[in-house]
Protein backbone atom coordinates (compact mmCIF):
# COMPACT_ATOMS: atom_id res chain seq x y z
CA UNK A 1 0.00 0.00 0.00
CA UNK A 2 3.15 2.04 0.52
CA UNK A 3 3.86 2.45 -2.82
CA UNK A 4 0.25 3.04 -3.96
CA UNK A 5 0.46 6.13 -1.61
CA UNK A 6 3.68 7.38 -2.57
CA UNK A 7 2.17 7.40 -6.02
CA UNK A 8 -1.21 9.23 -4.95
CA UNK A 9 1.09 11.59 -2.93
CA UNK A 10 3.02 12.65 -5.63
CA UNK A 11 0.22 13.26 -8.00
CA UNK A 12 -1.36 15.34 -5.68
CA UNK A 13 2.07 17.72 -4.94
CA UNK A 14 1.72 18.33 -9.04
CA UNK A 15 -2.41 18.70 -8.67
CA UNK A 16 -3.20 22.69 -9.60
CA UNK A 17 -6.81 21.71 -8.25
CA UNK A 18 -5.39 20.79 -5.05
CA UNK A 19 -3.29 23.89 -4.36
CA UNK A 20 -5.97 26.14 -5.58
CA UNK A 21 -8.72 24.60 -2.82
CA UNK A 22 -5.58 25.14 -0.61
CA UNK A 23 -6.26 28.67 -1.32
CA UNK A 24 -9.96 29.00 -1.61
CA UNK A 25 -10.07 27.70 2.19
CA UNK A 26 -7.21 30.21 3.52
CA UNK A 27 -9.38 32.55 1.31
CA UNK A 28 -12.44 32.06 3.21
CA UNK A 29 -10.60 31.96 6.48
CA UNK A 30 -9.34 35.27 5.85
CA UNK A 31 -12.74 36.53 5.35
CA UNK A 32 -13.63 34.61 8.42
CA UNK A 33 -11.81 36.89 10.51
CA UNK A 34 -12.26 40.04 8.81
CA UNK A 35 -15.57 39.65 9.75
CA UNK A 36 -14.87 38.72 13.08
CA UNK A 37 -12.39 41.79 13.47
CA UNK A 38 -15.00 43.74 12.61
CA UNK A 39 -17.84 42.73 14.50
CA UNK A 40 -15.45 43.25 17.66
CA UNK A 41 -15.87 39.54 18.09
CA UNK A 42 -13.48 38.74 22.02
CA UNK A 43 -13.96 34.74 20.61
CA UNK A 44 -11.83 33.45 17.46
CA UNK A 45 -13.61 30.05 18.32
CA UNK A 46 -16.63 30.96 15.59
CA UNK A 47 -14.12 31.65 13.09
CA UNK A 48 -11.84 28.68 13.83
CA UNK A 49 -14.56 25.62 14.35
CA UNK A 50 -16.38 27.08 11.03
CA UNK A 51 -13.80 25.27 8.67
CA UNK A 52 -15.88 22.12 8.24
CA UNK A 53 -18.12 23.26 6.17
CA UNK A 54 -15.72 24.84 3.45
CA UNK A 55 -13.62 21.57 3.94
CA UNK A 56 -16.60 19.40 3.26
CA UNK A 57 -17.52 21.33 0.08
CA UNK A 58 -13.60 21.72 -1.32
CA UNK A 59 -13.65 17.82 -1.12
CA UNK A 60 -16.61 16.95 -2.46
CA UNK A 61 -15.04 18.54 -5.50
CA UNK A 62 -11.44 17.54 -5.39
CA UNK A 63 -12.32 13.60 -3.91
CA UNK A 64 -14.57 13.22 -7.20
CA UNK A 65 -11.95 14.79 -9.87
CA UNK A 66 -9.09 13.20 -8.01
CA UNK A 67 -9.84 10.02 -8.21
CA UNK A 68 -12.42 10.13 -10.69
CA UNK A 69 -9.67 10.83 -12.98
CA UNK A 70 -8.12 7.35 -11.97
CA UNK A 71 -11.36 6.00 -14.00
CA UNK A 72 -11.46 8.81 -16.69
CA UNK A 73 -7.70 8.11 -17.83
CA UNK A 74 -8.16 4.67 -17.60
CA UNK A 75 -5.15 4.57 -14.94
CA UNK A 76 -6.79 2.57 -12.40
CA UNK A 77 -5.87 -0.73 -14.95
CA UNK A 78 -2.24 0.11 -14.07
CA UNK A 79 -2.57 -0.64 -10.21
CA UNK A 80 -4.45 -3.74 -11.12
CA UNK A 81 -2.84 -5.15 -13.97
CA UNK A 82 0.65 -5.48 -12.15
CA UNK A 83 -1.42 -6.85 -9.31
CA UNK A 84 -2.25 -4.19 -6.80
CA UNK A 85 -5.12 -5.99 -4.47
CA UNK A 86 -8.13 -3.73 -4.76
CA UNK A 87 -8.45 -3.38 -0.85
CA UNK A 88 -5.15 -1.65 -1.34
CA UNK A 89 -6.54 0.45 -3.78
CA UNK A 90 -9.33 1.21 -1.82
CA UNK A 91 -7.81 2.22 1.77
CA UNK A 92 -4.93 4.19 -0.07
CA UNK A 93 -6.83 6.29 -1.98
CA UNK A 94 -9.52 6.96 1.12
CA UNK A 95 -6.00 7.50 3.31
CA UNK A 96 -5.10 10.08 0.76
CA UNK A 97 -8.33 11.32 0.46
CA UNK A 98 -8.00 12.10 4.47
CA UNK A 99 -5.01 13.69 4.01
CA UNK A 100 -5.95 16.19 1.87
CA UNK A 101 -8.67 16.65 3.94
CA UNK A 102 -6.39 17.48 6.80
CA UNK A 103 -4.29 19.96 4.53
CA UNK A 104 -7.51 21.93 3.42
CA UNK A 105 -8.30 21.84 7.34
CA UNK A 106 -4.80 23.28 7.98
CA UNK A 107 -4.96 25.85 4.66
CA UNK A 108 -8.04 27.54 6.90
CA UNK A 109 -6.47 27.05 10.13
CA UNK A 110 -3.14 28.70 9.20
CA UNK A 111 -4.63 32.59 8.47
CA UNK A 112 -7.10 32.30 11.41
CA UNK A 113 -4.17 31.78 13.53
CA UNK A 114 -1.31 33.98 11.74
CA UNK A 115 -3.83 37.05 11.89
CA UNK A 116 -7.05 35.87 14.00
CA UNK A 117 -4.80 34.71 17.16
CA UNK A 118 -3.49 38.67 17.72
CA UNK A 119 -6.30 40.23 16.01
CA UNK A 120 -9.07 38.95 17.81
CA UNK A 121 -8.33 36.42 20.45
CA UNK A 122 -6.61 33.35 21.39
CA UNK A 123 -8.67 30.20 21.11
CA UNK A 124 -10.34 28.95 24.12
CA UNK A 125 -9.64 25.09 25.43
CA UNK A 126 -13.16 24.13 24.38
CA UNK A 127 -12.57 25.06 20.87
CA UNK A 128 -9.45 23.05 20.68
CA UNK A 129 -11.64 20.13 21.30
CA UNK A 130 -14.26 21.20 19.07
CA UNK A 131 -11.23 21.45 16.22
CA UNK A 132 -10.56 17.74 16.87
CA UNK A 133 -13.96 16.55 16.78
CA UNK A 134 -14.50 18.37 13.86
CA UNK A 135 -11.30 16.60 12.34
CA UNK A 136 -12.91 13.74 12.92
CA UNK A 137 -16.15 15.06 11.07
CA UNK A 138 -14.25 15.37 7.90
CA UNK A 139 -13.19 11.62 7.88
CA UNK A 140 -16.75 10.73 7.65
CA UNK A 141 -17.15 13.30 4.86
CA UNK A 142 -13.83 11.58 3.26
CA UNK A 143 -15.64 8.47 3.71
CA UNK A 144 -18.51 9.56 2.02
CA UNK A 145 -17.16 10.95 -1.01
CA UNK A 146 -14.11 8.31 -1.21
CA UNK A 147 -17.61 5.78 -1.40
CA UNK A 148 -19.18 7.35 -4.60
CA UNK A 149 -15.85 8.34 -6.66
CA UNK A 150 -15.05 4.72 -6.55
CA UNK A 151 -18.06 3.07 -7.08
CA UNK A 152 -18.76 5.36 -9.58
CA UNK A 153 -16.55 5.65 -12.19
CA UNK A 154 -17.85 8.29 -14.45
CA UNK A 155 -16.16 11.10 -13.31
CA UNK A 156 -18.55 13.80 -14.34
CA UNK A 157 -21.25 11.87 -12.28
CA UNK A 158 -19.54 11.42 -9.55
CA UNK A 159 -18.38 15.28 -9.06
CA UNK A 160 -22.29 16.15 -9.29
CA UNK A 161 -23.29 12.72 -6.96
CA UNK A 162 -20.95 14.07 -4.30
CA UNK A 163 -21.76 17.78 -4.58
CA UNK A 164 -25.49 17.17 -4.83
CA UNK A 165 -24.95 14.68 -1.45
CA UNK A 166 -22.75 17.45 0.05
CA UNK A 167 -24.96 20.18 -0.30
CA UNK A 168 -28.39 18.11 0.75
CA UNK A 169 -26.48 17.12 3.86
CA UNK A 170 -26.28 20.85 4.65
CA UNK A 171 -29.20 21.49 3.61
CA UNK A 172 -31.34 18.90 5.49
CA UNK A 173 -28.89 19.33 8.49
CA UNK A 174 -29.85 23.00 8.37
CA UNK A 175 -33.17 22.38 8.57
CA UNK A 176 -33.07 19.71 11.27
CA UNK A 177 -30.95 22.12 13.62
CA UNK A 178 -33.18 25.04 12.70
CA UNK A 179 -36.28 23.07 14.19
CA UNK A 180 -34.24 21.69 17.17
CA UNK A 181 -33.01 25.51 18.14
CA UNK A 182 -36.50 26.61 18.62
CA UNK A 183 -36.79 27.94 22.02
CA UNK A 184 -39.55 25.90 24.66
CA UNK A 185 -40.31 29.25 26.06
CA UNK A 186 -40.66 33.23 24.76
CA UNK A 187 -40.98 36.25 26.28
CA UNK A 188 -44.42 38.31 26.01
CA UNK A 189 -43.37 41.46 27.15
CA UNK A 190 -46.54 43.50 29.68
CA UNK A 191 -46.99 47.04 29.58
CA UNK A 192 -44.79 47.35 32.70
CA UNK A 193 -40.88 47.60 32.17
CA UNK A 194 -39.77 44.31 33.53
CA UNK A 195 -42.92 43.20 33.24
CA UNK A 196 -42.67 39.41 31.27
CA UNK A 197 -44.54 36.31 30.85
CA UNK A 198 -43.15 33.61 29.16
CA UNK A 199 -45.21 31.78 26.88
CA UNK A 200 -44.60 27.52 25.47
CA UNK A 201 -43.85 27.81 21.75
CA UNK A 202 -46.14 25.63 20.32
CA UNK A 203 -43.74 24.73 17.18
CA UNK A 204 -41.08 23.42 19.74
CA UNK A 205 -40.37 19.51 19.44
CA UNK A 206 -39.68 17.96 22.90
CA UNK A 207 -39.89 13.92 23.46
CA UNK A 208 -39.08 11.03 21.14
CA UNK A 209 -39.50 13.19 17.96
CA UNK A 210 -36.48 15.52 19.43
CA UNK A 211 -34.53 12.29 20.12
CA UNK A 212 -34.93 11.11 16.62
CA UNK A 213 -34.11 14.61 14.98
CA UNK A 214 -30.89 15.21 17.04
CA UNK A 215 -29.68 11.74 16.76
CA UNK A 216 -30.29 12.32 12.74
CA UNK A 217 -28.42 15.72 12.92
CA UNK A 218 -25.54 14.08 15.02
CA UNK A 219 -25.43 11.08 12.28
CA UNK A 220 -24.93 13.73 9.17
CA UNK A 221 -21.76 15.11 8.80
CA UNK A 222 -23.07 18.17 8.05
CA UNK A 223 -25.04 18.05 11.32
CA UNK A 224 -22.00 17.93 13.20
CA UNK A 225 -20.47 20.49 11.15
CA UNK A 226 -23.31 23.08 12.35
CA UNK A 227 -22.97 22.17 15.36
CA UNK A 228 -19.61 22.92 15.53
CA UNK A 229 -20.80 26.37 14.34
CA UNK A 230 -23.37 27.31 16.32
CA UNK A 231 -22.28 25.49 19.84
CA UNK A 232 -23.22 21.97 20.84
CA UNK A 233 -25.72 21.31 21.57
CA UNK A 234 -24.96 17.20 21.85
CA UNK A 235 -22.45 15.59 24.11
CA UNK A 236 -19.05 15.97 22.68
CA UNK A 237 -17.75 12.70 23.26
CA UNK A 238 -20.98 11.24 21.37
CA UNK A 239 -19.72 13.15 18.13
CA UNK A 240 -16.37 11.15 17.68
CA UNK A 241 -18.65 7.69 17.69
CA UNK A 242 -20.80 9.11 15.51
CA UNK A 243 -17.93 9.66 12.77
CA UNK A 244 -16.47 6.58 13.33
CA UNK A 245 -19.54 4.99 12.78
CA UNK A 246 -20.19 6.74 9.66
CA UNK A 247 -16.53 6.59 8.21
CA UNK A 248 -16.60 2.63 9.01
CA UNK A 249 -19.99 2.14 7.54
CA UNK A 250 -19.13 4.00 4.02
CA UNK A 251 -14.69 2.59 3.79
CA UNK A 252 -16.99 -0.84 4.31
CA UNK A 253 -19.97 -0.61 1.62
CA UNK A 254 -17.44 1.06 -0.70
CA UNK A 255 -15.01 -1.33 -0.26
CA UNK A 256 -17.27 -4.13 -0.84
CA UNK A 257 -18.70 -3.04 -3.91
CA UNK A 258 -15.24 -1.91 -5.41
CA UNK A 259 -13.91 -4.99 -4.81
CA UNK A 260 -17.10 -6.60 -6.37
CA UNK A 261 -16.72 -3.91 -9.11
CA UNK A 262 -16.07 -4.87 -13.01
CA UNK A 263 -13.44 -2.34 -14.32
CA UNK A 264 -13.87 -1.36 -17.88
CA UNK B 1 4.98 -26.79 -23.90
CA UNK B 2 5.58 -23.83 -21.47
CA UNK B 3 2.38 -21.75 -21.10
CA UNK B 4 1.94 -18.03 -20.00
CA UNK B 5 -1.15 -18.21 -19.87
CA UNK B 6 -4.15 -20.54 -19.77
CA UNK B 7 -7.49 -20.40 -19.66
CA UNK B 8 -9.57 -23.14 -19.34
CA UNK B 9 -13.53 -23.31 -19.79
CA UNK B 10 -13.97 -19.47 -19.19
CA UNK B 11 -17.46 -18.07 -18.91
CA UNK B 12 -18.21 -14.20 -18.45
CA UNK B 13 -21.81 -13.00 -17.91
CA UNK B 14 -23.22 -9.98 -18.36
CA UNK B 15 -26.90 -10.24 -16.91
CA UNK B 16 -28.39 -12.37 -19.57
CA UNK B 17 -25.79 -11.60 -22.31
CA UNK B 18 -22.58 -14.15 -22.58
CA UNK B 19 -19.65 -12.25 -23.07
CA UNK B 20 -17.90 -15.65 -22.87
CA UNK B 21 -18.41 -18.81 -22.77
CA UNK B 22 -16.31 -21.68 -22.01
CA UNK B 23 -13.13 -20.33 -23.85
CA UNK B 24 -10.25 -22.29 -23.64
CA UNK B 25 -6.89 -21.06 -24.89
CA UNK B 26 -3.09 -21.67 -24.57
CA UNK B 27 0.15 -18.54 -25.22
CA UNK B 28 3.39 -20.35 -24.76
CA UNK B 29 6.18 -18.72 -23.62
CA UNK B 30 7.73 -16.71 -25.84
CA UNK B 31 5.20 -16.34 -28.73
CA UNK B 32 3.58 -14.01 -30.56
CA UNK B 33 -0.36 -14.46 -29.61
CA UNK B 34 -2.73 -13.48 -32.25
CA UNK B 35 -5.78 -13.23 -30.75
CA UNK B 36 -8.65 -13.01 -33.95
CA UNK B 37 -12.02 -12.22 -33.56
CA UNK B 38 -14.93 -9.71 -34.87
CA UNK B 39 -16.04 -7.06 -32.98
CA UNK B 40 -18.14 -8.37 -29.56
CA UNK B 41 -16.36 -11.89 -30.28
CA UNK B 42 -15.24 -11.48 -26.67
CA UNK B 43 -11.43 -10.57 -27.28
CA UNK B 44 -11.83 -7.64 -24.64
CA UNK B 45 -13.68 -9.70 -21.96
CA UNK B 46 -11.10 -11.99 -21.81
CA UNK B 47 -8.01 -9.67 -21.42
CA UNK B 48 -10.43 -7.51 -18.51
CA UNK B 49 -10.48 -11.18 -17.20
CA UNK B 50 -6.68 -11.86 -17.37
CA UNK B 51 -5.81 -8.30 -16.10
CA UNK B 52 -7.85 -8.78 -13.10
CA UNK B 53 -10.18 -5.89 -13.83
CA UNK B 54 -13.11 -8.19 -14.06
CA UNK B 55 -13.84 -11.51 -12.39
CA UNK B 56 -14.64 -14.95 -14.39
CA UNK B 57 -18.54 -16.37 -13.93
CA UNK B 58 -17.24 -19.63 -14.44
CA UNK B 59 -13.92 -21.70 -15.36
CA UNK B 60 -10.02 -21.52 -14.73
CA UNK B 61 -7.42 -19.44 -15.47
CA UNK B 62 -3.90 -19.80 -15.17
CA UNK B 63 -1.05 -17.26 -15.66
CA UNK B 64 2.32 -18.70 -15.16
CA UNK B 65 0.50 -21.83 -13.75
CA UNK B 66 -1.27 -19.77 -11.18
CA UNK B 67 -4.72 -19.93 -10.59
CA UNK B 68 -6.59 -16.87 -10.68
CA UNK B 69 -8.33 -17.60 -7.71
CA UNK B 70 -4.71 -18.25 -5.65
CA UNK B 71 -3.53 -15.58 -3.74
CA UNK B 72 -0.14 -15.93 -5.57
CA UNK B 73 -1.97 -14.78 -9.02
CA UNK B 74 -0.76 -10.63 -7.62
CA UNK B 75 2.51 -11.96 -7.69
CA UNK B 76 1.87 -13.51 -11.22
CA UNK B 77 0.75 -9.99 -12.18
CA UNK B 78 3.69 -8.46 -11.53
CA UNK B 79 5.13 -9.93 -14.47
CA UNK B 80 2.59 -8.53 -16.98
CA UNK B 81 2.16 -5.52 -18.57
CA UNK B 82 -1.16 -4.56 -20.79
CA UNK B 83 -2.94 -2.14 -22.71
CA UNK B 84 -6.48 -2.68 -22.34
CA UNK B 85 -8.29 -0.90 -24.98
CA UNK B 86 -7.34 2.47 -24.97
CA UNK B 87 -3.50 3.59 -23.46
CA UNK B 88 -4.18 4.00 -19.60
CA UNK B 89 -2.02 7.45 -19.14
CA UNK B 90 -2.91 10.74 -17.32
CA UNK B 91 -3.49 13.06 -20.04
CA UNK B 92 -2.57 16.10 -17.33
CA UNK B 93 1.44 14.57 -17.09
CA UNK B 94 4.29 14.53 -19.98
CA UNK B 95 5.83 11.04 -21.07
CA UNK B 96 8.28 10.67 -18.41
CA UNK B 97 5.98 12.00 -15.39
CA UNK B 98 3.19 9.27 -16.46
CA UNK B 99 6.77 6.70 -16.32
CA UNK B 100 7.56 8.18 -13.12
CA UNK B 101 4.28 7.39 -11.70
CA UNK B 102 4.07 3.99 -12.68
CA UNK B 103 7.43 3.36 -11.48
CA UNK B 104 6.36 4.31 -8.16
CA UNK B 105 3.42 2.35 -8.75
CA UNK B 106 5.24 -0.97 -8.74
CA UNK B 107 7.71 0.45 -5.80
CA UNK B 108 10.82 0.52 -8.12
CA UNK B 109 13.91 1.95 -6.35
CA UNK B 110 15.15 4.55 -9.12
CA UNK B 111 13.95 6.31 -12.27
CA UNK B 112 16.85 5.01 -13.73
CA UNK B 113 15.38 2.87 -16.84
CA UNK B 114 13.02 5.86 -18.03
CA UNK B 115 14.76 7.12 -20.77
CA UNK B 116 15.85 3.82 -22.19
CA UNK B 117 12.34 2.97 -22.13
CA UNK B 118 11.15 6.40 -23.93
CA UNK B 119 13.76 5.70 -26.55
CA UNK B 120 12.35 2.04 -26.83
CA UNK B 121 9.23 3.58 -27.91
CA UNK B 122 10.19 6.60 -29.44
CA UNK B 123 8.91 9.42 -27.39
CA UNK B 124 12.62 10.33 -25.90
CA UNK B 125 12.12 13.83 -27.94
CA UNK B 126 8.35 14.90 -26.08
CA UNK B 127 10.12 16.87 -23.54
CA UNK B 128 7.03 19.11 -21.51
CA UNK B 129 4.54 18.33 -24.08
CA UNK B 130 1.33 16.63 -22.31
CA UNK B 131 0.46 13.44 -22.95
CA UNK B 132 -3.86 15.12 -24.13
CA UNK B 133 -1.39 16.90 -26.83
CA UNK B 134 -0.11 13.49 -28.28
CA UNK B 135 -0.88 12.08 -31.09
CA UNK B 136 -3.10 8.82 -30.68
CA UNK B 137 -0.01 6.52 -32.15
CA UNK B 138 1.80 8.67 -29.45
CA UNK B 139 -0.22 8.08 -26.65
CA UNK B 140 -0.36 3.90 -27.90
CA UNK B 141 3.09 3.96 -27.81
CA UNK B 142 3.36 6.22 -24.53
CA UNK B 143 0.59 3.04 -22.86
CA UNK B 144 3.20 0.56 -23.83
CA UNK B 145 5.70 2.12 -22.29
CA UNK B 146 3.71 2.28 -18.92
CA UNK B 147 3.60 -1.36 -19.75
CA UNK B 148 6.53 -2.31 -19.54
CA UNK B 149 7.58 -0.33 -16.86
CA UNK B 150 8.34 -3.10 -14.68
CA UNK B 151 10.00 -5.37 -17.17
CA UNK B 152 7.47 -8.00 -17.91
CA UNK B 153 7.73 -10.95 -19.32
CA UNK B 154 4.24 -10.76 -20.93
CA UNK B 155 2.51 -8.61 -22.77
CA UNK B 156 -1.07 -8.44 -23.68
CA UNK B 157 -1.58 -5.52 -26.28
CA UNK B 158 -5.82 -5.11 -27.12
CA UNK B 159 -5.98 -3.83 -30.47
CA UNK B 160 -3.03 -1.90 -30.83
CA UNK B 161 -3.37 -0.58 -33.95
CA UNK B 162 -6.85 0.84 -33.92
CA UNK B 163 -7.33 4.45 -35.17
CA UNK B 164 -3.40 4.74 -36.42
CA UNK B 165 -2.45 5.70 -39.53
CA UNK B 166 -0.25 3.17 -41.72
CA UNK B 167 3.32 4.59 -40.40
CA UNK B 168 1.79 4.06 -36.44
CA UNK B 169 0.80 0.23 -37.68
CA UNK B 170 4.54 -0.35 -38.44
CA UNK B 171 5.84 1.61 -35.96
CA UNK B 172 3.39 -0.78 -33.70
CA UNK B 173 4.48 -3.94 -35.26
CA UNK B 174 8.07 -3.07 -35.28
CA UNK B 175 8.14 -2.26 -32.15
CA UNK B 176 6.17 -5.82 -30.86
CA UNK B 177 8.66 -7.77 -32.63
CA UNK B 178 11.39 -5.66 -31.21
CA UNK B 179 10.19 -6.83 -27.71
CA UNK B 180 9.32 -10.27 -28.86
CA UNK B 181 12.98 -11.05 -30.17
CA UNK B 182 15.24 -8.68 -28.30
CA UNK B 183 13.97 -8.93 -25.15
CA UNK B 184 11.68 -12.65 -24.74
CA UNK B 185 8.60 -10.88 -24.06
CA UNK B 186 5.37 -12.83 -24.70
CA UNK B 187 2.97 -10.91 -26.24
CA UNK B 188 -0.47 -11.46 -26.24
CA UNK B 189 -2.36 -8.71 -29.42
CA UNK B 190 -5.94 -8.89 -30.29
CA UNK B 191 -6.95 -7.45 -33.33
CA UNK B 192 -9.58 -7.82 -35.69
CA UNK B 193 -7.32 -7.04 -38.49
CA UNK B 194 -6.22 -10.54 -39.70
CA UNK B 195 -3.95 -9.22 -42.39
CA UNK B 196 -1.76 -6.68 -39.40
CA UNK B 197 -1.71 -9.91 -37.11
CA UNK B 198 -0.46 -12.09 -39.82
CA UNK B 199 2.71 -9.72 -40.23
CA UNK B 200 3.69 -10.78 -36.64
CA UNK B 201 1.79 -13.65 -34.95
CA UNK B 202 3.65 -17.35 -34.22
CA UNK B 203 -0.01 -18.53 -32.76
CA UNK B 204 -3.15 -17.87 -33.14
CA UNK B 205 -6.38 -18.13 -31.20
CA UNK B 206 -9.15 -17.44 -33.20
CA UNK B 207 -12.50 -16.56 -31.25
CA UNK B 208 -16.18 -16.55 -31.93
CA UNK B 209 -19.02 -15.56 -29.86
CA UNK B 210 -17.27 -16.00 -27.05
CA UNK B 211 -15.24 -19.42 -27.60
CA UNK B 212 -11.76 -20.11 -29.20
CA UNK B 213 -12.68 -22.15 -32.34
CA UNK B 214 -9.62 -22.63 -33.36
CA UNK B 215 -5.80 -22.53 -31.92
CA UNK B 216 -3.08 -23.15 -34.52
CA UNK B 217 1.11 -21.88 -34.75
CA UNK B 218 1.77 -19.59 -37.82
CA UNK B 219 3.05 -22.43 -39.88
CA UNK B 220 0.20 -24.22 -39.41
CA UNK B 221 -2.39 -21.30 -40.68
CA UNK B 222 0.73 -20.39 -43.52
CA UNK B 223 -0.26 -23.74 -44.70
CA UNK B 224 -4.01 -23.76 -44.34
CA UNK B 225 -4.05 -20.15 -46.34
CA UNK B 226 -1.24 -21.67 -48.95
CA UNK B 227 -2.60 -21.70 -52.50
CA UNK B 228 -2.84 -25.11 -54.13
CA UNK B 229 -4.67 -27.97 -55.89
CA UNK B 230 -6.68 -30.40 -54.63
CA UNK B 231 -6.76 -33.47 -56.57
CA UNK B 232 -8.66 -37.01 -56.41
CA UNK B 233 -7.14 -40.18 -58.29
CA UNK B 234 -7.90 -43.86 -58.28
CA UNK B 235 -4.51 -44.12 -56.26
CA UNK B 236 -2.56 -41.76 -54.42
CA UNK B 237 0.64 -44.16 -54.42
CA UNK B 238 0.36 -43.54 -58.07
CA UNK B 239 0.13 -39.85 -57.92
CA UNK B 240 2.77 -39.54 -55.12
CA UNK B 241 5.29 -41.34 -57.40
CA UNK B 242 4.46 -39.33 -60.14
CA UNK B 243 4.67 -35.86 -58.22
CA UNK B 244 7.96 -36.78 -56.94
CA UNK B 245 9.77 -37.45 -60.16
CA UNK B 246 8.30 -34.07 -61.10
CA UNK B 247 9.33 -32.86 -57.99
CA UNK B 248 6.67 -31.37 -56.50
CA UNK B 249 5.79 -30.20 -53.33
CA UNK B 250 2.28 -31.69 -51.95
CA UNK B 251 0.75 -33.68 -49.19
CA UNK B 252 -1.35 -36.99 -49.25
CA UNK B 253 -4.65 -36.44 -47.68
CA UNK B 254 -6.58 -40.19 -47.99
CA UNK B 255 -5.68 -43.08 -50.66
CA UNK B 256 -7.66 -40.80 -53.00
CA UNK B 257 -7.11 -37.48 -52.40
CA UNK B 258 -3.74 -35.12 -52.03
CA UNK B 259 -2.97 -31.68 -52.24
CA UNK B 260 -0.40 -30.09 -54.62
CA UNK B 261 1.74 -26.97 -53.63
CA UNK B 262 2.72 -24.40 -56.15
CA UNK B 263 2.73 -24.32 -60.11
CA UNK B 264 2.05 -27.53 -62.22
CA UNK B 265 1.52 -28.63 -65.60
CA UNK B 266 -1.87 -30.06 -65.41
CA UNK B 267 -2.09 -31.81 -68.89
CA UNK B 268 1.61 -33.40 -68.08
CA UNK B 269 0.50 -34.94 -65.10
CA UNK B 270 -2.49 -35.95 -66.29
CA UNK B 271 -1.12 -37.68 -69.13
CA UNK B 272 1.48 -39.35 -66.76
CA UNK B 273 -1.21 -40.33 -64.48
CA UNK B 274 -3.09 -41.77 -67.32
CA UNK B 275 -0.05 -43.91 -68.46
CA UNK B 276 0.18 -45.50 -64.68
CA UNK B 277 -3.70 -46.16 -65.29
CA UNK B 278 -4.42 -43.77 -62.53
CA UNK B 279 -7.16 -41.66 -63.01
CA UNK B 280 -8.27 -38.21 -61.92
CA UNK B 281 -11.83 -38.14 -60.86
CA UNK B 282 -11.94 -34.35 -59.38
CA UNK B 283 -9.44 -31.23 -59.59
CA UNK B 284 -10.01 -28.02 -57.98
CA UNK B 285 -8.04 -24.90 -57.00
CA UNK B 286 -7.76 -24.34 -53.43
CA UNK B 287 -6.77 -20.64 -52.89
CA UNK B 288 -7.67 -19.59 -49.47
CA UNK B 289 -6.78 -16.09 -47.88
CA UNK B 290 -6.08 -15.47 -44.07
CA UNK B 291 -9.93 -13.86 -44.46
CA UNK B 292 -11.84 -16.37 -45.79
CA UNK B 293 -10.00 -18.84 -43.59
CA UNK B 294 -11.35 -17.14 -40.65
CA UNK B 295 -14.61 -16.63 -42.44
CA UNK B 296 -14.88 -20.22 -43.13
CA UNK B 297 -13.98 -21.16 -39.63
CA UNK B 298 -16.86 -18.60 -38.11
CA UNK B 299 -19.09 -19.83 -40.46
CA UNK B 300 -20.12 -16.66 -42.10
CA UNK B 301 -20.54 -15.76 -45.58
CA UNK B 302 -17.61 -14.68 -48.42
Amino acid sequence: MNRLLIANFARIKKNKLFWVLCGVMALTAIVMVVNAVSNRNTQIDGAMCAFAIPVEIAAAIFISIFFGTEYCDGTIRNKLIIGHDRRQIYFANLITAAICLLAFAAAYMLPVVIFGFPLVALPTVQAGRMIAVGILTLFAFCSIYVMVSMIYSNKAGATVVNLVVAFLMLFAAFIIFSCLAVSEFYPVYGLEPGEAEYVRDPSYISGAKRTVLQALLDLLPAGQAIQLLTGMESPLWAMPLYSAGVSAACAGVGAFVFFKKDIK
Amino acid sequence: MEYVLQTNAVKKDYGNYKALNGLTMHVPKGSIYGFIGKNGAGKTTLIRLVCGLQQPTDGEMEIYGIGHKDRGIFKARRRMGAVVENPSVYLDMTAQENLKEQYRILGMPSFSGIDELLKLVGLEDTGKKKAKNFSLGMRQRLGIAVALAGNPDFLILDEPVNGLDPQGIVEIRELILKLNREKGITVLVSSHILDELSKLATHFGFIDKGKIIKEMNASALEAACRKCIKITVTDTKILSGVLDEAGAEYSVLSDTQAEIYGEIEITELALKLNARRCRIQKITEHNETLESFYINLVGGER
